[in-house]
Formats: structure tokens, sequence, C-alpha cells
């Protein structure tokens, strides 16, 4: 650091207004967590927490406090909901940190209804974005679970995720062009257009880049009409590898479900009252189409040995997993021996990875469930849920917690898939990552270095290239 | 440094790097790269210019590794390369200069694996267009990229400029169906993105590498998604009296999530004509008031679209006009424009989906033409295109301009081209690219000149003023066709400050500058 604490202060009480910098202990210590449940699990003493939490208002004000940072060579952690399980906000620097939280930037900036496109800050929650748009008759293509405990910025930054991913793609589909402010306190626009030829698609530096390259001030997203008719189904299949091939053929058929997903037998009896492997669609629209569409997706269901259960198993299915959200992040909060990851595998090997991962996770004594969802045209993501046998020494718990998400990733190498999906990367499982990418790595250390020369932006991400 | 090594050491040089009959300076070969299909050279070619640049040395790499050893010979020796597909782009992007190395990628052409449960299939640049769509009809798969060039481009060359084809409504554009790509950077590194739902720390590398022109790597393989080849195909026609109701009825049904394929409205080119005719006096209004006298007893019935090709013809020869009006007259029903939807896939979802763009259509006030204005778009729907020569050995040119804007603009961008440029030159367009949040225009026009230079200094002024009111109108200068060297001047009002941002990814992947450079206006 350049300068003492109280010059700090000084400069980021001028960029931003003083009742939006703050240093109380509530507030940094508040900011030294995210939901990555296993840094719960970690001896925190002496306590690491950021110095200082700021709250811009609009670009140029994050473009000033990024100044700032850069003149006083600060650590620099963006920091949206908070919502990621992976230890990408939560802090930990050797430099003192500012955390620069974005959620005052809360504003829709622009909706055009015209071409179904609005203009947000990236501060702004799913939830009060999608309560925006809904009384307009309209939503964003994009929910995943944590919708209103997530803000836009924190998509972007993930490339996340969400339930209507098979049929819209995930976020970085979604999204059209983004404003961001860079490390030397400029701010870029990549323009907005439907689609176009003229060079790289620039917003994609930013997406998936979890506040390394810079801090996403706005953003332009693609909105749907609310459909007026939504049609259900649900197959039953014994062996996942069936309702796996069942799934590929309806991503490709041409049906376009919205939700899409795979629920295990444990899940599944819960809805359909049979322990076999689920298959849940929804067909959305207005006039016969979905209809059509359901029919046609049944017939590939039956072709590969299938049961049609009935609809209400695939919506009940629906609605108590969106309503399971709060419930859910208490839980992982709160428990030391529940565990959960998202990694991708193709066609060809998901059902292997989720046997693999599975067989090796029940060895170690561990309850198991697994969703498959988040459907592209040439695989999807697995959800991997682990609850360990109940261990009494907390350390133990930690390094068990390791060893099982260790088998997961490993169970997705030897399938030559992903090891991280669309929850990000952060501390959790940035050296699994690493030695993914390979020299991909390189190059996105490469890129940071260019626009990141002091290095000020979650510089832990790429430490060490 | 390259242009102090003479051409025969390149070749030596190469030689050594590369087989024999990898490597060529002679003379046939070097006037053939010298050119790309921007019709700029055209005009030249067919004044009896000679080649402005030929490359000094053309070379066919086979392996990836070729490519690398390339490229490293080009970074050592400071020779800028020039990646080479089907030479079939029409911006000057494949034209090299004085002292280049042409690359023609046309000799990796295999297929390396077709995966289709995958949906998938891994495949080298050089790829013939035509020839992968019928390899993959033989195992019942599509791409569902129809580019009207597809027989003389390649895999290569769609990525390289993001292409879009025929059928880009429902199957997307090529960035939308490459999912990975192998890519020779400008330091020799070879770099692999995307894998199935690639682990998600950094940029998505497959979106920054297309449309990147040969700029910041070369493409050396791809993986593409493939789909079910379609079982039914349903076209229909329809009639608006405006643009505006027939671009409203195609912003409806793609808003309610329908996904035609085909998706094609002609302007009304009458409109065009009585603004030109209101024009200056200007030789483009004499051309215009001579061919129009020639076509009235033909036009009056005619539906726009085929007036572009009609006018074409008339611009070269008229007999040939009189061959395509006499087949297609009795086909003709009316005036106003036409616009074309074709749905396809498994049968009965093909014929629903086009149910209810039937009925969107016409609540938007179309009226139903019935399925023949489709059928005969189907069959003659690579034909067009390829016989623009007429025109260009009559001393005239004919170009095309495809931007994109969101639908709040469309119309405004439209309307401001067609002022902008319709002093100088035939103006005329269709809409064939929709998205729910817009549409791209294809506007076609052709002008004359008395001598070639007239010729040239005509094309250029109307492409400054024309790629000025698509700025200016908020519109994106390349739906498709990409932006080599004719378009460049205007990447600072393309891309504002975020041009930066290429410009540092430039130096990140080519610090040398051997790739592809003075194009893109990097
Ligand atoms: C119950 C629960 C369910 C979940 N379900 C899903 C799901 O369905 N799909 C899914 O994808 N994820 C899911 N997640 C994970 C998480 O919600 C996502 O990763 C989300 O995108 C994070 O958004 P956030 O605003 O909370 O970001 P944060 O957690 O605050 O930050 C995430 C990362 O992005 C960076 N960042 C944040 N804002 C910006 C910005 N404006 N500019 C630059 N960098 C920034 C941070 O530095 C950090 O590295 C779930 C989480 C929970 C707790
Ligand atoms: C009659 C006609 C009709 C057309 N119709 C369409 C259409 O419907 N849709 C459409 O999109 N386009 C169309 N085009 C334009 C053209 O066909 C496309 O731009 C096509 O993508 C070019 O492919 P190519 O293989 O011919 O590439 P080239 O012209 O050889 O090269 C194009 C650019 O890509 C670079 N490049 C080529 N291969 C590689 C590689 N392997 N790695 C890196 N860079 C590379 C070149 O350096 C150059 O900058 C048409 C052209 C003509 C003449």
């Amino acid at each position: 650091m350049i300068g003492t604490e109280e010059d700090v202060t000084q400069d980021l009480t001028r960029a931003v207004g003083g009742e939006h910098v703050s240093s109380r202990p509530s507030d940094v210590m508040f900011y030294a967590r995210d939901c990555w449940a296993r840094r719960h699990l970690m001896p925190d003493d002496p306590p690491r927490h950021p110095v200082w939490v700021v709250w811009p208002g609009a670009a140029s004000e994050v473009a000033r406090v990024l100044q700032v940072a850069g003149r006083h060579e600060l650590a620099v952690v963006p920091y949206g909901g908070g919502s990621n399980l992976v230890g990408g906000a939560g802090f930990g620097d050797d430099r003192p940190v500012l955390v620069v939280d974005t959620k005052r930037m809360s504003r829709v900036l622009e909706l055009d209804e015209t071409s179904l496109i609005v203009q947000a800050q990236a501060g702004i929650t799913g939830g009060d974005l999608d309560e925006y748009l809904r009384v307009r008759g309209l939503f964003v293509a994009h929910m995943p679970t944590s919708l209103s405990q997530s803000t836009l910025g924190g998509w972007l930054a993930t490339r996340s995720a969400g339930a209507f991913t098979s049929r819209y793609g995930r976020i970085d589909r979604v999204c059209m062009g983004i404003t961001a402010a860079l490390p030397d306190g400029s701010v870029v626009r990549t323009r907005v257009a439907p689609r176009r030829a003229t060079g790289p698609d620039l917003m994609h530096l930013f997406l998936g880049s979890e506040g390394a390259l810079g801090i996403i001030t706005a953003a332009h997203l693609k909105v749907v009409r609310v459909s007026k008719v939504r049609v259900w189904l649900a197959g039953g299949f014994k062996e996942l590898s069936q309702a796996v091939a069942a799934m590929a053929d309806i991503m490709s058929s041409g049906t376009r479900p919205v939700v899409a997903s795979i629920a295990d037998p444990v899940v599944a009896l819960r809805h359909s009252g049979q322990p076999s492997f689920m298959l849940v669609c929804s067909f959305e629209g207005d006039g016969e189409l979905p209809v059509v569409q359901r029919d046609e997706a049944r017939l590939l269901v039956l072709a590969h040995g299938g049961a049609y259960l009935d609809p209400a198993a695939a919506s009940g299915f629906w609605t108590a997993r969106r309503n399971d959200v709060f419930g859910d992040i208490i839980a992982r909060a709160e428990s030391r021996v529940i565990g959960e990851v998202d990694i991708g595998a193709d066609w060809r090997h998901l059902a292997m990875v989720a046997d693999d991962a599975r067989g090796r996770l029940e060895s170690m004594g561990c309850g198991v469930t697994m969703e498959l969802g988040f459907f592209g045209l040439e695989g999807g993501a697995l959800l991997c849920k682990w609850q360990l046998p109940e261990i009494s020494d907390p350390e133990d718990v930690g390094l068990r917690q390791d060893e099982a998400l260790a088998i997961v990733l490993d169970a997705a190498r030897r399938g030559g898939g992903a090891v991280a999906h669309h929850r990000g990367v952060g501390r959790q499982r940035s050296a699994a990552v690493r030695a993914q990418l390979g020299n991909r790595f390189d190059l996105f250390a490469d890129v940071k270095r260019q626009l990141d020369p002091k290095g000020l932006m979650n510089p832990w991400l790429t430490e060490g290239a | 440094m390259a242009d102090t090594i003479s051409i025969e050491a390149k070749a030596r040089q190469l030689g050594s790097i590369l087989k024999d009959d990898q490597v060529s300076i002679l003379a046939p070969d070097r006037v053939a790269y010298s050119r790309d299909l921007w019709p700029r050279g055209l005009i030249e070619f067919s004044a009896g210019r000679p080649a402005p640049s030929p490359p000094d040395v053309v070379v066919w790499p086979e392996t990836t590794q070729d490519v690398v050893h390339l490229v490293e010979w080009a970074a050592g020796t400071e020779t800028p390369l020039v990646p080479y597909g089907g030479g079939s782009g029409v911006c000057g992007g494949a034209m090299p200069r004085r002292g280049q190395v042409v690359v023609d990628l046309k000799r990796m052409d295999r297929i390396l694996e077709l995966d289709g449960p995958n949906h998938r299939v891994r495949v080298q640049p050089g790829m013939n267009g035509w020839t992968f769509e019928e390899v993959l009809g033989r195992s019942n798969l599509t791409m569902g990229h129809f580019p009207s060039s597809i027989f003389c481009s390649t895999v290569g060359g769609w990525l390289a400029a993001r292409s879009a084809g025929q059928a880009s409504t429902r199957y997307g554009k090529i960035e939308d169906m490459v999912s990975g790509l192998e890519v020779v950077t400008g330091k020799g590194e070879v770099i692999r993105t995307g894998n199935p739902g690639a682990a998600s720390l950094g940029p998505d590398w497959t979106q920054l590498f297309v449309g990147s022109e040969g700029t910041l790597g070369i493409i050396t393989e791809a993986t593409l998604k493939v789909l079910p080849a379609p079982e039914m195909r349903v076209y229909r026609g329809y009639g608006f009296d405006r643009v505006s109701a027939g671009l409203e009825a195609i912003r409806r049904f793609m808003q309610k999530g329908l996904l035609p394929s085909v998706v094609r409205l002609y302007d009304e080119f009458d409109t065009v004509i009585a603004r030109s005719g209101a024009g200056r006096g200007s030789e483009a209004d004499t051309l215009v008031k001579e061919v129009m006298g020639r076509l009235t007893h033909l036009t009056k019935p005619m539906l726009p679209w085929v007036k572009v090709a009609a006018l074409r013809a008339a611009l070269s020869k008229p007999g040939w006009l009189n061959k395509l009006a006499d087949g297609l007259l009795p086909k003709l029903t009316g005036q106003g424009c036409l616009l074309v939807v074709g749905t396809e896939g498994r049968p009965r979802l093909a014929q629903a989906e086009a149910d209810r763009i039937h009925e969107e259509v016409l609540r938007a006030g179309g009226r139903d033409l019935g399925p023949r204005p489709g059928e005969h778009w189907e069959k003659h729907r690579y034909s067009v295109s390829f016989k623009q020569s007429g025109v260009f050995y009559s001393g005239g040119f004919v170009d095309t301009m495809e931007v994109a804007t969101t639908w709040d603009g469309l119309l405004r961008l439209y309307e401001a081209v067609k002022t902008a440029v319709s002093p100088l030159v035939f103006i005329m367009a269709h809409f064939s690219h929709a998205y729910p949040e817009g549409c791209s225009i294809y506007f076609t026009f052709a002008g004359s000149s008395d001598d070639p230079e007239q010729g040239l200094k005509l094309y250029d002024q109307v492409w400054n003023t024309a790629l000025a009111a698509v700025t200016r109108a908020g519109g994106t200068i390349s739906h498709h066709h990409g932006v080599g060297r004719s378009k460049q001047a205007f990447m600072v009002e393309e891309h504002g400050d975020s041009l930066e941002l290429f410009r540092m990814l430039k130096r990140v992947l080519d610090p040398k500058e051997i790739l592809n450079p003075g194009k893109m206006s990097l």
C-alpha cells in the first residue's frame, strides 16, 4: 500500500461520498465472507477482513474508486450478492483489501419493449430485476436458484446458468453488451446489436472473469414475454443412462424445452411416487405448439425405455425446487457436513461421471443426491450434493470435505468433462481449473497483465501465473 | 525485414519447413491469390488492371504442426501471413500485400471426428461448405449453415468472418454453432478453446477468436454443433403493402419464441426508383431512367426481389433478363413486399410452427400467397449470387451491404441508408436474418459509370456514404461479411472505446503483427 489508511479513506470519501465508505467492524466483518461453506470451517485467527467497503452509485464512481485503488496499490474485491459458493468474493490478501459492493447500482436504466432488451446496472439483484419485468409481462431468461440473492454483475462475472438455460443459454447468451470500469480508471462499453461480424465479441473478455479484469457496472440483457401456455412432461427411467439419452434427443429434436432436468430417484420419489430417475421438461409458448412439442418429446422418452409419468410430478418438482432456496441457504450455512459442486460433461459421459462420483462418495460413507440440468446441445451439468457421516472434530470435517470435492472433480476429469460448470471457480477449485485450462489460463493472465498491470483486481485469481 | 528477403529466398526457407509441393512462387498462383471477391477488386479486374499486390509466396499447410512452423518462421523473419480459405470473402480480408505470404488452408479439409451422440463434429478449417453438408447428410445430420457462397467458402472462412447462412434464424450464425476451436496464435502457440460445459474461468476464447478474420490466430480445427437433418420443410409466402408491416409481422412471431428457418422480406423496389428519379440528374438517374425504360413493361407486376435479379441482368445483358422474367412472370402476384417464411424439422413440429407463424402474420396484416414463393426461393437459393460477373463486364458493379440493428431502430436504419445512397446507385434491400431483438438488412446496390476510374470513385463514395449512414443510425456495419479492408475505416465508429480491447488482444496474441496486418483497423 502507498499512503496511510487515513489517506485512502479520504480519497475514497472524495470518490463516492462519506456515507458510502465504511471501515466499521460490522461491515468489514460481513464482507469477509460469501457463501463458500468451506470458509466457515477454516480457522480465522486473527480474523481476515477487508479494510474498506465502498458503495459506488454509478460507473463514474466505480472508475474513481479504481483510480484511488491504483494510486494506493490496494487489492480490490468486487462484491455483488456474495452468493457464490466458491470463495470468489470473500477476501484474503496480503495487501489491504477494498471491497467494492455494487448493490447501490441497482437501477433499471432502460427498457426497450420493442426490441425486448433491458439495460440495468450491475448491482441489481435478480429478484428486483425479475419483479420490475414481471409486472410488465416480461422476464429475464435467466433464473439461477439464487435469483434474489445474486446480482446481474455476479451472474456475468461467473457466467452463471439458470433453470431456463436449456432453452435460452447461460447468461453469456442472454447478455448483449456490458459497461465496465477498468483498473486504470477508464470506463468501456461494448456496443449492442442482434449480431455483428466486426471482430471478436468483446464483452466476452469480462464474462466469466470473476472480477479479475474490471468491474462490470451495467449490462444489456434480452428479455422474454411471459408465455400463456406451459405444459409439463415427466418420464421415469430405471437407468440414468437412459434418461440422459432421452434428454440428448429432446435437446436436438427442436422441441426446445425451457425447464429441463433429470432428478435422482430419492428426489423423484417425493413427486412421482416412483423411485426412478425422473426426466422433467416444460414447454412454453402459446397456442398449440407447446403441446405438440411435449408430445414429440414424450415419444423420445418412450423410445428410450422411459415410462410416462403424471405431469404433475414435473410441476411439483419445479415448485419444490424453487421454494427450496431459502431453506437451502440456511442449511448450507449451518451445516458442516453438506457439500455440493457443479461439474460438466458431454452426453456420452454424463451418466458415467455421475455413477463414478456417486460410487466413490458412497464408499466414503456419504449420502449422495444428484441433479442433471443446464443442458446444451452437447451435454450438461451435474449438480452433486453429498452429506458426510456425522463427524465431531471440525478440522476432520474440513479434510473430509476436501476429499469429497476432490472425488467429484476427479470424476469429471476422468469423463473428459469440466471441473467447474457454472458456479464460478473462486478459491474452492482454482488449482483444478488452472490445470484444466492449461495455456488458456496463461492467456487469461496475459490479458490481466495488460488491463491490470498493477494487479489490483482479485489478484489471487491469477497468482503465480 | 520481410522486404529484405527475396522471394526466392523465402521460397527456399519455406521449402525447408514444408514439402516442395506445399510452396509456390509461380506467377499464376501468385496472381490467383492476389484477390478475394471484394467487388472493388473485380472492378479493377474487369478493367484489365494487373493484380495489385500479389503475395510473394503461396503455401498450403497440411497439419497444425505445419501452421505452427509457418508462424514461427514468419515471426522470425517478420513476414506477414495472410490466411486464405475459399477466397470468397467480399471485404478484402484475404487480400495480401506485397511481401506477404498467403497461407491457403484448403488442404486441411478432413472431418476428424463425427460424434453423433454428442451432436458435434470436429473438422479442419479448409473443409468446403458444400462437401461438408454432403458428408453430414450421409449420416442424416446437418449444420444448418447455408451461406449463398456455400460452394466456394470454407469452414475456416466462415468462422473467421462470422458468417451467416440462409437458415440462420433457426440455426444461428456460425458463432452460435461453434463450441470449440484450435487456433495457432501469432506466437506459434496452439490454443484449444471450449469443451463440453467448459471450465468457466476467464473469457470464452471461442467467442474472441471467432470473427477475428485471421488477425489473432489461424484456425486449424473447429468443433461444430450438428443436428438431425430436417424431415420436412414448410414454406409460405405473404404479401404486405409496406416494408414496415412486414417487419412488424416478423418481430411479432420472433418474439413469440417461434423459430422459422428461413425469413426473407423483400422491400418495395418501386419506392426506391421513385426516390432516385426525383434526384439531381446524376448519372445514376440517367441510368435508372434508361434501364427502367426497358423494364417498364415487365416490372409492373413483378415482385421486388425478382427485380433485383432483373436489374442486375438489365445492367449486363437484357437477354438474360427476358429469360428470367419469362420463367417468373406467371408466378408474380402483385405489388408490395414479399415475405417468405420456412419452417423445418420433425414433421409435426414444422407444421405446428408454420401454423402459428401463419396466424401471427395474418394478424399483422399479411396476405397469404401460398407455398409457391417459398418453393421458388428454395429452388434458386444459390443461383442469383453467382450471376454478377456480367454486371462487371458491362462496366457496372454490384455490391451488397449487410447491416443490423435492434427492432426499435430498424426502419430508421433502413430509411437512412436508402436516403443516403439512392442519389448514387440503385439500392434495394431484403431482411433475412431475424432475431427476437432485431434483424439484419441486406442491401444490394448496383451502379454504373463510363470508365473504371470513375467507377472506382463512385464505388468508394457509395460505401463511405452508406457506412456513415449506418453508424449514424446506430447500426452495426456488418452482420456477416466481416470488415477486412473495405470497412476498416469505420471500426472506430463501430466499437467506440472498446476497439482498444481488440487492439489489446492483438498485442497479447500477435505481438509481432505477423497475422493478417493492415486489416480490421488493427
Ligand atoms: C442457494 C444458492 C443457489 C445457487 N444457484 C445457482 C444457480 O442456479 N446457478 C448459478 O450459476 N449459480 C448459483 N449459485 C451461485 C451464485 O449465486 C452465482 O455464482 C451468482 O452468479 C453469484 O452472484 P453474486 O451477485 O452473488 O456474486 P458474488 O458472489 O458477490 O461474486 C461472485 C464473483 O464475481 C465477482 N463480481 C461480483 N460482481 C461483480 C461485478 N459487477 N463486476 C465484476 N466482478 C464481479 C466477485 O468478485 C466474485 O469473484 C447459487 C448460490 C446459492 C447460495
Ligand atoms: C456469391 C457470394 C455469396 C455470399 N454469400 C454469403 C452468405 O450467404 N453468408 C455469408 O456469411 N457470407 C457470404 N459471402 C461472403 C463469404 O463467402 C464469407 O465471408 C465466407 O465466410 C468466407 O469464407 P472463405 O472460406 O471464402 O474465406 P476467405 O475469403 O478465404 O477469408 C475470409 C477471411 O477469413 C480469414 N481466414 C480464412 N480462413 C481462415 C483460417 N483458417 N483461420 C483464420 N483466418 C482465416 C481470411 O484471412 C480473411 O480475412 C458470399 C460471398 C459471395 C462471393
